[in-house]
């Protein structure tokens, strides 16, 4: 059945303890490494979720993910695909876990928009500032439901946003975050394709990323450290803390008006202004730290009271923790909490962050327009032409 | 004051002057022409050394206010692109170029398009595609004509990258290509070309167009529909209509449902009620999602026809309403609340748990004391309910509440909410007669109060019943003590206890749960006192003491204390010793050492076990000497085993002693007899 027929045929408001397996969301798994193989079991473990498909160029992966889930079924229905474009040709298929490289999760959700497939992807979910707004227009522009796979805004700080929102902390002022640091161009050698992987699969691992020669590394999810796969530490957990940074201080929907790079003098940390004034750090902590006027929240620190609810915090929707909210909403088609704009400007701020750094200059950031203001050569790494045949659109 | 406070507005001041003037690049006393002969050697080997100081200076060049400089390095770069310069270097630069080149580097890069090395060829193609000189389109339609395959939909995906509409007539040509994967490329690209030149090729196309590149048309025409719809509704609104057609394939058909909405303003709750009324469930989806962009009237015309609609379409409507959170709309909710479809009316009380104030706490209250599958949902709402007053009018419902199911209920809710303002009515309401409204009290008071509510907390607590009643209320208290430094907890009691010393008895056990080294002499003087009850009550502190600071007493106790007491005392030390927690190496000696003592004063082999279990959470290697000699015992050996097995965990421990733990585990190896553990064993002895 598809969700979106089961969305109005059933009421939005019950959660089948025991699926038919005609109700059951059939999703598929595009990118089957390790991150990626994790999310889908736990996909697995909702009793109205049927995992049908699996698609990864890395054969290991692929024959890895397939028998996960047939060992979870108990039988051998499901199907495995080294190109993803024939997951989203099959209509039985209703929403598609990404869990690719970065440098593949923007064109791969286009392309599940375009094909009626609503997406759960992982973070960070985009490579550049560009393709996260052209995700997000695909998912509007087709009526999708899209997730992103930051677990950890509300997973690891579930307390913390709830303490900030409620007021304890009076008006954030500043907010320390930790994460690793930018991407550098990828300086890997030249490796032989190992046994069963064909030159075509690894040409579709590279997809819109310049051509280089085969190196295991980056098929074994060594590929962060390098732009043009990834924003490196900046994006992967920054896509984490910096998304939870922004959400408990209620930035989530907007982004920093001045990115200063440090300098080695007075700026120590890289630094976020936003236009309220509160200011946020790369550095100063090994976690997350929050400055307000009425005290501070920090890992390992007495907390403050928890205050009241705060009415108007978004969470999560549904049952079981971001996997549920993102089901949840492919069948009631609301937006999940790490919806297609706040992961979008989570990554804004990861990538204005590595573009200050890999410049070494202060930028100037509008974040209605989504633009670098007066810094045309800047303004131009926040979009990159894809590797034909590959295209954003 | 946070140094960053001083330093960030002397660093936006610097930023701000970074912006008014170039940066210099650091060129060492030599020229950029120089520097780059000198790199060029070093690109060429591909060293890693040479292509980052280069690109360095490339980023700093593009700075503001360095156009001279940007423009002499693309220079310089562009007089290298030709097949003399060794591919690394030449990709190397038209990496740089895509980033910085403009206007001057244009010709040269035009020289490589159509290069042998399909490398440098696609690398130059891209680099075109991100130059903003308009000059950079010409190159690339002029190559398209000559190219077929991939090269030929590189060159058209750059052509769409720019947005250049002067490329219109070259790529909306190819969209009557032979070769589909070439036509598609043409109608996406046109897709991202703005203006009614690439808008009227792709409707022109749409009618001749079939399979992929019609879907590619259809997107095309989408994209531009979406961006007409910002300053031309009505424009847009044809475009949708158009591919509103069950022509279309379902994903464009039900992208134009959505957009026929977004343009229709306030007649758009009518459409959705036509949705609705059909059979097109994919439809149905895509109408209920745009419920949240509705004009206010529209959502009148939705929400004034809801009766109208079939149960499963009320609840969808329903819930998109509460989903998109305008608190007008609660009347919506109270209606479907109210309704008799079972299914509607539990949408109807969630939906107000979003949209409700404090107008509808009574009828959640009574929706919550129903005995139906909407009283968990009315909790729920209770909980969420997000207006002012809302607390202030459940803490009045539950002051005059009589009945205790319905009292714990609240009590649930308002801890739920968070609702510290409940605490002084929930401290009346731990004072209560009834069992069941105590422990919901004592629990909200767990998760609500404060240090100060002890004291009162204290009062109720010597209401209630011995036993697990009064254990629960004690908990609470350590619970919201736990708040207050360590060694300020035990104030409330010790001054309580100060004030009326016959309460000492009853308030020892949670003296004792409190700990701490006042709390510690008063429950020492007690213990050596006459009074069988005092000193009874005494002995149950010690026992429940939370850390170490009474290990003297419980070993004095253990040893020479009635009998009754040494085993009590032995379980008590083996509670508080034998776990995990941070010591320093000195603090683990000492635990060593009163565990070892216990070992000693322990009769039996259920403390035994214990003991030799949980003494693997004292990292020492002293204490694996101590663990091993039992490996052996027919009694105790499996205890002993897992202590050597959590003792080899901590892998700061076992890798300055791994032969001693080598020998250990080895033996853990051969004689244990839980798989698990001989795992963990293995592990561990592998070094993992």
């Amino acid at each position: 059945m598809s969700a979106t027929a089961a969305a109005l045929a059933a009421p939005a408001v019950a959660t089948a303890q025991k699926t038919p397996a005609n109700d059951r969301i059939t999703m598929a798994t595009i990118g089957c490494g390790g991150q990626g193989r994790g999310d889908m079991g736990g996909f697995m473990g909702f009793p109205d979720v049927q995992m049908v498909a699996v698609c990864d160029v890395v054969p290991e992966h692929r024959e890895q993910a397939k028998k996960q889930v047939n060992d979870r079924y108990k039988n051998t229905d499901c199907k495995a695909y080294s190109d993803f474009r024939d997951v989203l040709a099959r209509d039985d298929i209703d929403a598609v876990l990404i869990g690719t490289p970065d440098h593949w999760h923007a064109i791969i959700t286009i392309e599940a928009c375009k094909a009626g497939k609503d997406v759960y992807c992982e973070k960070p979910e985009c490579l550049t500032v560009r393709e996260g707004r052209a995700m997000a227009d695909a998912v509007a522009r087709y009526s999708r439901v899209f997730s992103g796979g930051s677990q950890r805004v509300l997973g690891d700080y579930g307390d913390w946003p709830r303490t900030i929102w409620g007021g304890s902390l009076g008006t954030v002022k500043e907010v320390y975050v930790d994460c690793g640091g930018p991407s550098e161009d990828c300086t890997l050698g030249e490796e032989k394709l190992p046994n069963g992987m064909t030159a075509a699969e690894w040409e579709m691992w590279l997809g819109p990323a310049p051509k280089r020669p085969f190196h295991s590394s980056l098929i074994k999810g060594g590929f962060r450290p390098f732009r043009e796969y990834s924003g490196g530490g900046m994006t992967d957990w920054g896509a984490h803390r910096f998304g939870a940074a922004m959400f408990a201080t209620g930035h989530h929907l907007t982004g920093p008006t001045d990115i200063i790079p440090p300098d080695g003098k007075d700026v120590k940390h890289l630094t976020y202004v936003f236009a309220d004034g509160m200011k946020m750090y790369h550095g100063g902590t090994q976690d997350i730290r929050y400055v307000g006027t009425e005290g501070e929240l920090d890992r390992g620190k007495p907390k403050p009271a928890k205050p009241p609810r705060a009415s108007d915090m978004p969470t999560y929707r549904g049952r079981g923790g971001i996997f549920g909210d993102f089901l949840h909403c492919v069948r009631t088609r609301e937006k999940p909490f790490r919806n297609i704009e706040a992961a979008l400007r989570a990554c804004t701020v990861c990538h204005l962050g590595n573009i200050a750094y890999w410049l070494k200059r202060p930028l100037k950031w509008d974040p209605v327009k989504e633009e670098i203001v007066d810094d045309a050569e800047a303004a131009r790494w926040l979009d990159r032409p894809k590797r034909e045949p590959w295209s954003l659109s | 004051m946070n140094r960053f406070a001083i330093a960030l507005p002397c660093a936006l001041l610097g930023a701000a002057l970074a912006l008014a003037q170039p940066a210099a690049l650091d060129l060492k006393g030599k020229t950029l022409a120089a520097t780059f002969d000198e790199l060029i050697p070093g690109m060429a080997k591909a060293d890693k050394g040479a292509q980052q100081r280069w690109q360095d200076l490339c980023n700093a060049a593009g700075a503001p206010g360095n156009e001279k400089v940007r423009a002499e390095a693309c220079t310089l770069m562009a007089a290298k692109l030709d097949a003399k310069t060794p591919a690394p270097a030449r990709l190397w630069l038209l990496t740089q170029l895509e980033r910085i080149g403009r206007e001057e580097s244009v010709p040269a890069v035009a020289g490589v398009i159509d290069d042998k090395d399909a490398v440098v060829r696609e690398a130059a193609v891209r680099a075109l595609a991100n130059n903003p000189s308009p000059k950079a389109t010409a190159p690339l339609t002029a190559a398209l004509k000559a190219s077929v395959g991939q090269p030929k939909i590189g060159l058209l995906n750059a052509l769409g990258h720019r947005g250049d509409t002067t490329a219109v007539a070259t790529v909306g040509a190819e969209l009557a290509s032979t070769d589909e994967a070439t036509a598609v490329a043409a109608a996406r690209a046109l897709g991202r070309i703005p203006g009614a030149d690439a808008l009227a090729a792709l409707d022109a196309a749409k009618a001749k167009s079939k399979g992929a590149v019609h879907k590619a048309v259809a997107d095309g025409l989408l994209a531009h529909a979406d961006r007409v719809r910002k300053t031309d509704t009505t424009a847009a609104a044809k475009i949708f209509t158009g591919l509103n057609s069950p022509d279309e394939a379902k994903p464009v058909r039900l992208a134009a449902v959505r957009g026929t909405i977004q343009t229709a303003g306030d007649k758009a709750g009518e459409l959705i009620l036509t949705i609705l009324g059909g059979d097109d469930a994919g439809a149905k989806a895509v109408a209920v999602g745009q419920i949240e962009t509705l004009t206010a009237g529209a959502l009148k015309t939705l929400a004034g026809s809801l009766d109208k609609l079939t149960a499963p379409n009320q609840v969808a409507v329903v819930t998109a309403i509460a989903a998109k959170g305008d608190r007008t709309q609660a009347g919506v909710a109270l209606s479907a609340a109210k309704s008799a479809d079972a299914d509607v009316k539990r949408a109807g009380v969630l939906a107000l748990g979003r949209l409700g104030d404090a107008t509808v706490v009574e009828f959640l209250l009574d929706a919550m004391s129903a005995k139906d599958a909407t009283a968990a949902d009315a909790a729920e709402s209770l909980a969420s309910l997000p207006a002012d007053g809302v607390n202030e009018k459940l803490i009045a419902v539950l002051k005059a509440e009589k009945t205790p199911v319905r009292t714990v209920a609240l009590i649930g809710v308002l801890e739920r909410r968070k609702a510290t303002v409940a605490v002084p009515q929930l401290l009346t309401a731990a004072g209560s007669a009834d069992e069941s409204v105590r422990r919901a009290a004592f629990a909200g008071l767990k998760t609500l109060a404060t240090p100060v509510a002890v004291p009162d907390m204290l009062a109720a607590l010597l209401k209630t019943p011995k036993g697990n009643d009064r254990e629960q209320a004690e908990l609470a208290v350590v619970a919201v003590s736990a708040q207050a430094a360590p060694a300020k907890r035990a104030e409330p009691v010790l001054a309580a206890i100060s004030k009326d010393a016959k309460l000492a008895p009853e308030l020892f056990p949670l003296l004792g749960r409190l700990g701490g080294p006042d709390a510690l002499k008063v429950v020492r003087e007690a213990v050596a006192a006459t009074d069988a009850t005092r000193r009874a009550a005494a002995f149950v502190a010690l026992c429940n003491w939370p850390d170490g600071g009474a290990n003297d007493d419980l070993l004095a106790l253990a040893e020479k204390g009635a009998e009754a007491e040494k085993q009590r005392a032995v379980q008590a030390l083996i509670r508080v010793n034998a776990v995990l927690i941070d010591r320093t190496p000195e603090e683990r000696l000492a635990t060593l050492e009163t565990l070892k003592k216990a070992m000693k004063l322990a009769a039996r082999d259920e403390e035994w076990r214990a003991l030799l279990e949980g003494v693997g959470f004292v990292r020492h290697i002293d204490t694996l000497r101590f663990v091993v000699p039992y490996l052996d015992d027919k009694t105790l050996g499996q205890s002993a085993c897992k202590g050597v097995v959590e003792l080899a965990h901590s892998k700061t421990l076992r890798e300055p002693n791994k032969e001693e733990f080598g020998k250990a585990l080895d033996r853990v190896i051969a004689l244990c007899k839980d798989k698990a553990l001989v795992e963990r064993a293995k592990q561990y002895k592998d070094g993992r």
